[in-house]
């Protein structure tokens, strides 16, 4: 059963891409995509690696040189908001197998605390929308309804 | 799917096209004239620029019919419509790795099996394709391909000069079009306007795929009223977009390849001035990726991450557009100068 204790990215709906210390995520489900800050980042990196929220608070107070007390909180919201956003779903106590692992060893460089932050983008999520109503042509395969108004096909998105 | 293909030959002749792809080929075999006569266009700077004298090993090549002209009917699908899903996905298994992607909105079926690099491509009726369609034909055939030879799509502008190009990366209405049109009118290079195929490098290249481009009438007529001529008959109702074809006017400024110097994310300036200042790798690839896979099939994990190492290997720019073009032109030429020198 999944534990709430762990996570794991949301592969295949949701990507994430570590680059130069942040990361991006996009939701394939949603048509959102998210920038995570640097401390962000490393909760995220930290999920992959199928690390406990517990274990996840104490690795980042140790990268930043703060008290647990300093970042629980933090790390409690900005993880209820990934799995709010669908870019996170429970886990188990394991290294995730389904999509999402970390490459290569966790980084240890020190960090400047700065609390992890999700910046959410949801001005795409037209290229995703799908027009539920359409007609089937002779072969079989669906197309467009015509417009009520016009009798022509809608224009699409 | 082979034999439908093979009836339309049959029954309305066949043309070849070739044009080049990167540091490949693709050739596009059409049954008839009708879908060759208004998918041809967009790819007109691609042909006779073969890189070697036979195909490469990773060569595409893809057979296009459509049934308004040949009557030759695909076999209809075996799932039913509620398998049909957003981005032109359909939900069913085709083994293999084969893809398979549908766009309810024009009518278009795109098959393409990664072990041959082959593809298939059905259009219902080429007199009622959209004009994104036209502008941009065969998107994702060419993504998969891409995909299959180490290569991505990239949702973006490129213009450059002799020694390099900048992908101009951003959401709509960030004036990405307009700069890229002003840089072809003010004598740079051009390599596309709304995709572009990358391949990673040291350093990185960039792909031309066609040559169009797509602009909001106000900023055609206000800004680039030269431009005007060459305004095809397809307008973009929806997004207020008309289509540009630009070979004849500019043959010799669209090429096939030049390297990756920089990506620039342009916005509108807030004083009207132009500020140029790096950028974060991600917000680079934040203005890349996202509106770049939402809108090819199949797209995931492994396109970001290629998106993600071809962003992170070459400097990053925010740029705030002036209101004078040409002071943006030169800003962009500059900026390819030093990439090249560094």
């Amino acid at each position: 059963m999944p534990d709430p204790a762990f996570f794991r990215i949301n592969a295949p709906l949701v990507a994430v891409q570590e680059i130069e210390g942040e990361a991006i995520l996009i939701n394939f489900d949603t048509g959102c995509y998210y920038c995570a800050n640097a401390t962000g980042a490393v909760l995220l990196d930290l999920v992959q690696r199928g690390e406990s929220v517990l274990a996840m608070g104490a690795a980042l107070a140790e990268r930043c040189g703060v008290a647990e007390a300093t970042v629980a909180e933090a790390v409690s919201a900005f993880l209820a908001e990934a799995l709010a956003g669908g870019l996170i779903v429970a886990g188990v106590s394991a290294v995730s197998v389904d999509g999402g692992t970390a490459a290569g060893p966790a980084s240890v460089a020190a960090l400047t605390y700065v609390e992890p932050q999700l910046e959410k983008f949801d001005d795409l999520q037209d290229l995703l929308m799908l027009d539920p109503i359409h007609d089937v042509d002779q072969a079989g395969w669906p197309m467009q309804a015509p417009n009520p108004d016009t009798g022509t096909p809608n224009s699409p998105a | 799917m082979t034999a439908c293909f093979d009836r339309a030959v049959r029954r309305v002749s066949r043309s070849d096209l070739e044009i080049r792809l990167g540091t490949s080929e693709g050739r596009l075999t059409f049954a008839g004239t009708a879908l060759h006569d208004v998918f041809a266009p967009a790819f007109r700077h691609l042909v006779n620029a073969a890189v070697t004298p036979s195909p490469s090993p990773d060569a595409l090549k893809v057979l296009l019919w459509d049934s308004a002209s040949s009557r030759v009917q695909p076999p209809a699908p075996p799932w039913s419509s509620r398998e049909f899903l957003a981005r032109g996905e359909v939900n069913h298994d085709f083994g293999d790795g084969v893809r398979l992607s549908f766009r309810i909105d024009s009518g278009v079926l795109s098959v393409f099996v990664p072990g041959s690099n082959t593809a298939l491509c059905w259009v219902r009726d080429p007199a009622q394709l959209p004009p994104w369609e036209l502008a941009a034909p065969l998107r994702p055939i060419l993504a998969w391909w891409a995909e299959n030879t180490s290569r991505q799509l990239a949702h973006g502008a490129a213009v450059g000069t002799a020694t390099g190009a900048v992908l101009l990366g951003a959401r709509g209405g960030s004036g990405k079009s307009t700069t890229a049109l002003s840089c072809l009118e003010g004598g740079m290079l051009y390599l596309g306007d709304d995709y572009v195929m990358l391949e990673e490098g040291n350093p990185p290249v960039v792909n031309s795929l066609y040559s169009t481009a797509k602009l909001i009438p106000r900023n055609l007529d206000g800004r680039l009223p030269r431009l005007r001529a060459l305004v095809t008959g397809h307008r973009d109702v929806d997004q207020d977009k008309v289509t540009l074809s630009l070979y004849d006017a500019f043959a010799e400024s669209l090429v096939p390849s030049l390297p990756l110097r920089a990506i620039v994310v342009p916005a509108v300036s807030p004083t009207g001035r132009l500020a140029l200042r790096p950028a974060p790798a991600a917000a680079a690839l934040a203005a890349l990726a996202p509106t770049t896979l939402f809108q090819l099939p199949n797209a995931g994990a492994a396109a970001l991450a290629r998106m993600g190492q071809i962003v992170a290997a070459i400097p990053r720019y925010h740029l705030d557009l002036d209101t004078d073009l040409a002071t943006n032109v030169a800003a962009l030429r500059d900026l390819i100068e030093r990439g090249a020198r560094a």
